[in-house]
């Protein structure tokens, strides 16, 4: 792991101490803020290979590095204390998605899904803010417009993580109490590794937000591993509500 | 005299004058504008229109390719990778000729508005080409 964070120990309230992580390059603890998920794979979000949208399984002998996705990096989500890991790489995903296709530039605001999602107080888990965000949309910065998720998936399998990545799919991966965005898949003398953009970093260290992260340390049973691939722009009017 | 009734020319200063009737042709002669033939217009933007369910990392490496863009950039032609689904609604004639063509397809429009369609190439490199090929990149 690679974590560092200008920590604000004012702003985090005792009870957020189970959301910090111990660094293991530095043995200094950061702010994570990742929860179990809510429920097993497919009951929040459509689960991968389950549909007719999903795109067929690669083989592993098959698999290949995806191309470097920095250049497409054009808004730094800094987690800031915050316990919103898996909000800011849920916004992240998305921001990458609409840089690489080439659609409008659309600043989210992670901290105010991490309000919605948590009521200011605590930790996510990925599943419901995954399926928050397919069903009441992500705020945008200074607008009251949001950004549906309209194509996403719940993966079961770390070989179905892979293809859905080489597949074109920007996605969330979880570890150690904390989601990372995931944006490529990177084989490195046959060990795949995918490529991880944290949210502990800005200003002038916000390069090492970028780093590679074996696949198979992502933990798809406790927290939950989930693909991107298709949003919308939609004012609030056009949002149909998740039934109760 | 018949003669007379014709025409009375004079040559002076470099003029062609023709008394009768009173027309004054420049001189020395010059040849009238050719006439305009139509130009195909320029390119206004591009389209990458594909079916998510079908991505493959072939695919991924195109869309992910910074070259052809930054070719179209330099040339300030619009640019835009769309699943046809999702575009259907924003540009529906542009996803009605990507289809018409089969997915994926890379779809042009000119100044004028007209649109046209080839299949999308297997790499980078054969993107750029084909932009090339079509005049929307150098």
């Amino acid at each position: 792991m690679s974590y560092y964070i200008d920590f604000d120990g004012l702003r985090v309230p005792d009870e957020w101490d189970e959301y910090r992580v111990l660094d293991e390059d530095d043995g200094v603890w950061r702010m994570c803020g990742l929860l179990p998920r809510e429920l097993p794979v497919g009951r929040l979000v459509p689960e991968w290979f389950e549909t007719n949208e999903t795109c067929p399984p690669i083989p592993r002998a098959q698999w290949q590095s995806t191309p470097d996705m920095r250049p497409y990096e054009w808004h730094n989500r800094y987690q800031n204390g915050y316990p919103a890991c898996c909000l800011c790489s849920i916004c992240g995903a998305v921001e990458f998605l609409l840089a690489r296709d080439g659609r409008e530039k659309t600043p989210l605001d992670w901290h105010r899904l991490w309000v919605e999602t948590t009521g200011g107080r605590g930790g996510c888990a990925v599943d419901s803010a995954l399926w928050h965000a397919m069903t009441q949309g992500i705020p945008i910065k200074n607008s009251t417009d949001r950004i549906l998720v309209t194509e996403a998936w719940d993966v079961p399998t770390l070989e179905g993580f892979a293809s859905g990545i080489q597949a074109g799919a920007m996605a969330v991966g979880c570890h150690d109490v904390h989601a990372e965005c995931v944006v490529g898949l990177e084989i490195q003398n046959g060990t795949p590794y995918v490529q991880m953009v944290n949210s502990h970093y800005h200003g002038e260290k916000a390069d090492r937000n970028w780093h590679l992260f074996r696949l198979d340390r992502i933990e798809l049973r406790a927290y939950g591993a989930m693909l991107i691939r298709e949003v919308q722009v939609r004012t609030v009017g056009q949002l149909i509500d998740a039934k109760g | 005299m018949r003669h007379t009734t014709l025409a009375l020319l004079l040559l002076t200063g470099g003029a062609l004058l023709v008394a009768s009737p009173a027309i004054q042709i420049p001189w020395p002669w010059q040849a009238p504008a050719p006439i305009p033939t139509p130009q195909p217009s320029a390119v206004a933007a591009v389209y990458l229109i594909h079916e998510s369910a079908d991505g493959n990392p072939a695919m991924t490496a195109i869309k992910a390719d910074l070259a052809w863009k930054a070719a179209l950039d330099s040339n300030s032609i619009r640019w835009l990778i769309a699943d046809d689904d999702a575009a259907e609604k924003s540009l529906p004639n542009v996803v009605a000729l990507a289809r018409k063509h089969g997915l994926p397809a890379v779809v042009w429009v000119d100044a004028a508005g007209l649109g046209a369609a080839k299949a999308c190439p297997q790499t980078p490199a054969e993107m750029l080409a084909l932009l090339r090929e079509i005049g929307a990149a150098k």
